[in-house]
């Protein structure tokens, strides 16, 4: 399925003493996984691309042109193998995920855990199961209970381990949650083995007199995300930095653009955290 | 010549000969409607969410140049021969449209005359026809009894001074142009395909009226031009497999037209007769989509079957122009040359 990069002439014609030559042009993207990175990849479903562009047009000459005069008429009419960015709504390479890319193209994945900055809080890390196992795997001893399902990741804030469930299917963890969310999170007492539980929806979903009842919520903007505390009076808006370009967040879930969660509790800021990839 | 009468002029061009069929004024006629060829434009859209970066934009005829208008006129001329049209047309100069007969066609009694004009104009180009004695009214008024006839072997008129023969006060041959647009055909979703070439420019004997000019010139020759753009991804967006292709061809049929650009200059170009764009988009989140699809939105054989649906579908009821998709060849030029064109004036018949 994927293509080459690159130009070949479909037709040529000699009219008059015009050749007449429609080119066909193939820009792909250019970075390139190893089997085993791309594997993983689809498997763990993080986000990537491979993206093709194919134009045909029509050249003309006033003789039989050599190959190189071809590669400079396709140059010239603006022609790049390589697919340069472009702006979609998403950026076209990399944008998504845990993916890096060298000069050479190469695509290599970042491991840096998404980091948590509270004020007044030690900065936290969340683990995932399979970049950072280890990490992770010391969280999930700690847990007071057993759980059905295996987290994505986990962190611990104070005394509080936090599960996050993340999968293609949205599925709920059965063993939480009955209603169906975009992203799940539970909190667990490290020693007691309480449960509060979170669900996370894209975008805005709260109705018009809820959002009239959150203090300085018309100072948020460019909701991304809605958290929905299932056994607290809480909400967390997650919303961008600024509306600036770089910090546009297309997923609120592989962190890649930091971004801002303020959460209201009965309708008054509590906090504002920033999520970020730790460096 | 073993008999009958020649005349030519001082340059030896036969004016009059009296063995040929030579063409009277029939009459001066204005349309009786003017129609386009409508666009061929549709597509298939499934699932083309899928992924969130598949492209939407320009799925109509956003940046396609405007078509010219088809004149339709009615000639009542009984007989086999046609008649021979002259256009005036609505306007002269370097930025006057061009014009030119596309279609003569007998229909029962009448001739059907069809006349491209390369870009629509509240005013109509009006038409001037000939045709020989036979199929002209030959009916005389009182005093009508003077003048100069002659008569082939056979004993058949073939010239009447009476009758207002055709005069051309100059003409020649011009060549159209070869593509109707150069360069860059597009980009990405945004097509180029509006008519850039230069006109083709040709001398006639100079006339002191270049608004009292009519010429006799059929479009002969025409070019059909395409760009066709084709973009797919696949891979993992949003925690999802996902999929999606999408391949577009969009191409303008032109025809050569003509204009009065000046006392002694007349020119050739070409105006959009007709134009389409069809495409195809498919996405789906399973990654086993792209294998069944990346392959499939290129080439001919996808592009003809969703034309002749589209087509088939009636696009054209109603529309009075014959239905088809209109993209005869791709990517060429036809009949450019030898195009004969004759001068004469509207005051001479008016």
């Amino acid at each position: 399925m994927t293509k080459q990069a690159g130009w070949k002439i479909v037709s040529t014609e000699i009219n008059e003493g015009v050749y007449l030559l429609t080119i066909e042009m193939i820009s792909v993207d250019p970075c390139s996984y190893n089997e085993e990175l791309h594997e993983q990849l689809h498997n763990e479903l993080i986000a990537h691309t491979h993206r093709t562009e194919t134009s045909s047009g029509l050249f003309t000459f006033d003789h039989n042109p050599t190959t190189a005069e071809v590669e400079q008429a396709v140059t010239e009419r603006g022609f790049n193998p390589v697919l340069q960015d472009v702006d979609r709504g998403i950026i076209v390479m990399y944008g998504h995920g845990n993916l890096d890319v060298d000069e050479n193209n190469s695509v290599t994945r970042k491991t840096n855990a998404i980091k948590t900055i509270t004020e007044g809080e030690d900065d936290v890390l969340e683990y995932n199961f399979n970049l950072h196992n280890t990490e992770f795997m010391n969280l999930y001893s700690m847990l007071p209970i057993s759980v059905d399902r295996m987290p994505t990741s986990m962190s611990l804030k104070g005394d509080w381990l936090h599960l996050y469930y993340v999968n293609a299917e949205h599925a709920p963890p059965e063993q939480f949650f009955t209603d169906s969310f975009f992203l799940y999170s539970v909190r667990i007492h490290k020693d007691t083995g309480e449960i509060k539980r979170k669900g996370y929806d894209k975008g805005m979903t709260l109705d018009e007199e809820t959002v009239d009842s959150l203090q300085g919520f018309d100072t948020l903007e460019n909701i991304v995300a809605t958290g929905t505390y299932l056994d607290e009076p809480r909400v967390t808006i997650y919303h961008m930095k600024s509306s600036d370009k770089e910090d546009y967040v297309n997923n609120v879930s592989t962190v890649e653009i930091p971004y801002y969660g303020t959460t209201f509790e009965n309708g008054v800021i509590v906090r504002v955290r920033e999520y970020l990839r730790n460096i | 010549m073993a008999h009958g009468l020649l005349i030519k002029n001082e340059d030896n061009e036969v004016l009059i000969d009296s063995d040929y069929i030579h063409y009277h004024f029939l009459g001066k006629y204005t349309h009786s409607s003017v129609t386009q060829v409508p666009d061929v434009s549709g597509g298939g859209d499934a699932n083309v969410d899928a992924g969130g970066n598949s492209p939407n934009e320009n799925k109509g005829m956003q940046n396609m140049p405007s078509k010219g208008e088809i004149y339709v006129y009615s000639v009542p001329v009984n007989g086999a021969n046609p008649p021979m049209c002259f256009i005036k047309p609505t306007s002269t100069g370097s930025s006057a449209p061009f014009t030119g007969i596309v279609l003569t066609k007998q229909s029962g009694t009448n001739w059907e005359i069809r006349v491209f004009q390369s870009t629509v104009t509240s005013a109509s180009p009006v038409l001037y026809c000939f045709s020989p004695l036979s199929q002209v009214s030959t009916t005389t008024a009182s005093g009508d009894d003077y003048g100069f006839k002659t008569f082939n072997s056979s004993g058949v008129v073939t010239f009447d001074s009476r009758f207002k023969p055709l005069r051309a006060v100059g003409g020649g041959n011009i060549t159209s142009p070869g593509l109707a647009h150069t360069g860059s055909t597009g980009s990405g979703w945004t097509v180029s395909l509006s008519v850039n070439a230069s006109s083709v420019s040709t001398s006639f004997t100079s006339q002191s009226s270049a608004s009292d000019l009519i010429y006799y010139c059929p479009s002969l020759a025409h070019a059909c031009q395409q760009y066709t753009h084709e973009e797919d991804d696949s891979g993992i967006f949003d925690w999802e497999s996902y999929a999606w292709a999408r391949g577009d061809i969009w191409w303008c049929f032109y025809r050569s037209c003509f204009r009065i650009a000046s006392t002694s200059s007349f020119e050739a170009n070409y105006g959009v007769y007709a134009r389409g764009h069809i495409y195809e988009h498919k996405g789906d989140t399973t990654s086993v989509f792209a294998g069944l699809i990346l392959g499939a939105l290129t080439g001919g054989a996808y592009f003809a079957a969703i034309l002749a649906t589209l087509v088939a579908a009636g696009s054209f009821t109603g529309a009075n122009v014959d239905g088809g998709n209109y993209l005869p060849y791709e990517n060429s030029y036809r009949n450019t040359s030898g195009n004969a064109f004759i001068i004469s004036k509207a005051s001479y018949y008016d």
